[in-house]
């Protein structure tokens, strides 16, 4: 089903139905399925995670139905889904559907247990009994919850309407107290209840962010008297909430962080009081300066990090914002209000190195030129240059009386990027994507030249239209020299035009750099292979860089990714036990798309 | 050769015999090749100096070969008894015949008796009879080369007559709302096996034009699929006819059309009350349909499914077996898992949605 409308409507009837189970008073069963329906299985800000990925589940699939690992994985290949994959191994077995099934209050036991278990061992004998007793149906769908690939599509509004059209709520309610709550399943029990208007802002728990609209040029004049502009920080976004003496770190997708950045919450432990701020994290360089993206993602890889990962690279928190002050929550206050209580908060903290408030300035008067004419980062050009200067990627337009709209992409906050150049790259090798994308070589790898041959430098999601990829895979199809796994290498001969963020050293290709957030802004067949640009260039582009302190010069032994990615698995034992090493992928988690476009 | 089997090796896409000098199933032409069946991903090799086939199989690549201005050079027709010779080395001959091999009409298996023993090639296979079609059946041999599209065990299809019933009972159900079922099937094959589960149930069908020039080839077969008495009516005749203010005209019964014509710009374009079926093996797979666009998907497959397959090799009793198209290497291993001698032929698979 593809339609919002008809999704609301799907998952409204769903939930009207669980609600007519009188014995589910206190909901548990009605959070449950909107949980699962909004496609994920505890709520947002539970501080444990459920621990069961596809090598867990995959043994589980392997024991129930008697198949080498080979035959599971290749599998799971062929349907691009372990979960669709376990539901179709089930349903070889015709008895399967008479199974007696899990019921909803069942699935959140079997959740809260698995989250509350350290033990991979116990944690699969939990599975192995669950999944024994499931239909092939629920097989595929609890399996898919599990490991976050069931793909509703429940996002961006739709799981507030259904929940406003199961239990006959205004939408404006349900989002009010969806921005305050985060969770789907306390969300739909709140609305069969009639008690939306208790959903109250609670220090602790986080708030859905506020969000800045991207914007190349205006449409009607914005008023410069009534905007500030402040520094785009190129970090990860991140909550702070300090109740009584525990201070809490929540990510971008609302989870909860804390044990990651111990320098942090050090710096806000001895705070007097109470409070909650928005703000960004960052890496930290010498004499307190901002360092790029890349030097933060050593940190964002670890649950816990070992103290001398925390003495190379610490990281410090700049907040732009405050939502609870300790006395009353500030989220209908005017921004400037909440200004002056945030730097009346810094004054109160004092300095430290790992916390500080970014900076603002009135917006530029050139702003109120006609419309549609210059493009913003023309008009906003000086102060663009300065923030690039301090380091940060662009810059953040924020209107004075607006209130903090938790949830909401609106108008009150604007954001202003540049990409930093592109290039004319070569296609190299095509892989098929995941999910909604199996078998559709939709991953695309390219390179430039150096001499004569051409050398990778990045990898991206195609960001084409269907009808553009549907004519790039014939086209792939055609040019392909072979296959290696998933992935198809081809002659050398489209040129694609990509931009990206930035250049960074890199051993993953054989260039030694990788584009940052690079996306594929056209196909040029106006252009022939040896047309697209030279290794030259994009070391050009990476001194620019350097010289301007938007990127190290890193050893280029140290192996750097575009991006935080899911936890590779830990392949020892005695690996698995050390908490240091752990691997923490939950800034993947949420919010971010995969093509992160900011 | 070496040994007693034929030794098989891989050239132009495809399992190539030596001994014979021989091709089977080519991607491109070459001197001598063996064309299992009509379907384009092995019907490469149609421009060969010599095209060996099935009667109906050499009638339909000659079709289509034909719509695109070629024709066959040098066809040879194989039959399932009189045998076909050819020399080999050192004075002796190897006896080529076929056996059907159910998948399509004119789907044939390769026999070759030589003076190491039998081999046989599947092509593609499948065991249930089909509306338009014979059923296939395993050939007792030495050597197997068999496919193995859809070999994982994830694949199981339910048997043929539920499937076929339960689209015929969507589109009914689609006509009933008022709005217009389109079946996607593969031109040739899986549309003339839906054509006729539709006419059979009383429903009108309409065929996109490859749909309905592969329908026209197969009642040159023998096959009726109401071309000739015009109960198929053509696409393109109903949208000239009826053509309103929008530029599409109301077609009344089943739209039938190949996979790829209903894209985001094909001719479903401008048609809101098209709901659309896709019929295929991969449709067991969400995202096949996803990718299709489709709202339903009938898993009604002309390839052998899992259990199928594993069947058909035990009742062959081949000593050796090797394994093409789609997941060999993992056919190959759950082969030599229930110990038989299995390996997977190292060419370029044809996969990837293979039309079936």
């Amino acid at each position: 089903m593809r339609s919002r409308i008809g999704k609301e409507e799907a998952i409204a009837a769903g939930l009207a139905e669980i609600a007519k189970d009188e014995s589910d008073a206190d909901g548990v069963a009605l959070a449950t399925a909107a949980r699962i329906a909004a496609g994920r299985v505890l709520p947002i800000g539970d501080g444990r995670s459920l621990g069961v990925g596809g090598s867990l589940l995959g043994e589980t699939i392997v024991a129930a139905t008697g198949w080498a690992p080979h035959v599971v994985w290749a599998s799971a290949r062929r349907t691009g889904d372990l979960g669709e994959a376990f539901g179709l191994f089930v349903a070889r077995d015709p008895r399967a559907a008479d199974r007696p099934d899990l019921s909803l209050r069942e699935v959140a036991e079997l959740i809260d247990a698995l989250a509350s278990m350290g033990n991979r061992l116990a944690k699969r004998r939990r599975l192995d009994a669950a999944f024994a007793r499931a239909t092939p149906l629920v097989t595929k769908y609890l399996a898919k919850a599990m490991l976050g690939s069931l793909r509703v599509g429940a996002q961006g509004g739709v799981m507030e309407g259904a929940i406003a059209r199961a239990f006959g709520a205004s939408v404006d309610d349900v989002r009010r107290a969806g921005a305050l709550v985060t969770d789907p399943g306390t969300l739909a029990v709140l609305a069969r209840d009639r008690r939306l208007a208790d959903a109250r802002f609670e220090l602790g728990r986080p708030v859905a962010y506020m969000l800045a609209t991207p914007l190349e040029t205006i449409a009607s004049p914005i008023d410069p008297s009534l905007h500030v502009v402040e520094d785009k920080i190129d970090g990860v976004r991140a909550q702070i909430h300090k109740v009584g003496n525990d201070v809490a770190v929540f990510a971008r997708g609302l989870e909860r962080v804390t044990a990651a950045f111990p320098e942090i919450v050090e710096a806000l432990r001895f705070v007097p009081g109470s409070f909650a701020l928005d703000g960004e994290l960052v890496a930290l360089g010498d004499g307190g300066k901002v360092r790029p993206f890349q030097a933060l993602q050593a940190r964002l890889r670890r649950i816990a990090p070992a103290p001398e990962l925390v003495a190379e690279t610490p990281t410090a928190f700049v907040a732009y914002d405050i939502l609870h002050d300790g006395e009353r929550d500030l989220l209908a206050a005017p921004w400037s209000e909440r200004r002056a209580a945030l730097e009346a908060f810094a004054r109160t903290r004092g300095p430290a190195a790992a916390f500080s408030v970014n900076g603002c300035a009135p917006a530029p008067a050139a702003l109120d030129g006609p419309a549609g004419q210059a493009t913003l980062d023309d008009l906003l050009d000086p102060a663009f240059r300065a923030a690039r200067a301090r380091g940060h990627e662009g810059l953040v337009l924020k209107r004075v009386d607006a209130p903090y709209d938790a949830g909401r992409r609106g108008q009150a906050w604007i954001k202003v990027k540049r990409a930093f150049a592109t290039l004319d790259v070569v296609l190299t090798a095509a892989e098929e994507g995941h999910g909604r994308r199996a078998g559709v070589l939709s991953d695309y790898t390219f390179g430039v030249w150096r001499g004569d041959e051409i050398v990778n430098v990045g990898k991206a999601y195609s960001g084409l239209t269907d009808v553009e990829l549907d004519a790039m895979q014939r086209r792939i199809q055609r040019l392909s020299e072979g296959r290696f796994g998933g992935v198809r290498v081809v002659r050398p001969e489209v040129v694609l035009e990509v931009a990206f963020d930035g250049i960074q050293r890199s051993t993953r290709h054989k260039s030694g750099f990788a584009l940052r957030f690079p996306r594929i802004v056209r196909i040029r067949d106006d252009k022939r292979p040896e047309d697209a640009d030279r290794l030259e260039a994009v070391e050009s582009l990476f001194a620019s860089q350097v010289e301007s302190g938007h990127r190290e010069e890193v050893p280029a032994d140290t192996p750097l990714e575009e991006r935080p990615r899911p936890a590779p698995k830990a392949k020892t034992k005695a690996k698995r036990k050390k908490a240091d090493e752990r691997q923490l992928s939950l800034f993947d988690a949420g919010g971010e798309p995969a093509r992160r476009r900011g | 050769m070496s040994g007693r089997d034929l030794s098989i090796e891989v050239d132009s896409g495809g399992a190539y015999l030596p001994a014979l000098g021989l091709h089977l199933d080519p991607r491109s032409p070459v001197p001598r090749a063996f064309v299992s069946h009509a379907h384009a991903d092995h019907a490469g090799g149609v421009g060969s100096g010599e095209v060996l086939g099935s009667e109906a199989t050499l009638h339909l690549i000659a079709s289509r070969a034909g719509a695109a201005g070629a024709k066959v050079a040098s066809p040879r027709v194989l039959s399932d008894d009189d045998g076909h010779e050819i020399r080999l080395d050192g004075g002796r001959t190897a006896r080529l015949t076929i056996a059907p091999a159910g998948h399509c009409l004119g789907a044939s298996q390769l026999v070759i008796d030589h003076p190491g023993g039998r081999f046989v090639y599947t092509g593609d296979y499948q065991s249930g009879p089909g509306l338009t079609h014979a059923a296939g059946a395993p050939v007792p041999c030495d050597e197997l080369l068999v496919e193995s599209t859809f070999a994982l065990p994830i694949f199981r299809f339910a048997d043929r007559a539920t499937t076929r019933a339960a689209l015929v009972a969507w589109c009914a159900a689609r006509i009933a709302e008022g709005l217009l079922p389109v079946v996607l099937a593969y031109a040739l094959g899986k549309s003339q096996e839906v054509v006729c589960a539709l006419q059979a149930s009383g429903l009108g069908v309409v065929a996109h034009g490859a749909v309905h020039r592969m329908c026209a080839a197969y009642e040159e077969l023998g096959v009726d699929l109401g071309v000739r008495d015009g109960r198929l009516r053509a696409y393109a005749e109903e949208n000239r006819k009826g053509r309103g203010d929008k530029g599409k005209a109301a077609i009344d019964g089943v739209l039938v059309v190949p996979p790829n014509a209903a894209g985001p710009t094909g001719m479903l374009k401008g048609r809101a009350n098209a709901r659309v079926a896709y019929v295929s093996g991969w449709a067991l797979i969400d995202a096949s349909l996803e990718q299709r666009r489709a709202d339903a998907g009938f898993a009604l497959s002309d390839h052998a499914d899992h259990d199928d397959l594993m069947a058909m090799v035990r009742a062959t009793g081949a000593r050796r077996v090797t394994t093409t198209f789609g997941d060999a290497e993992e056919l190959a291993a759950i082969l030599r898992d229930t110990g038989i001698d299995a390996r997977a032929l190292a060419a370029p698979s044809i996969d990837d949605g293979a039309p079936e």
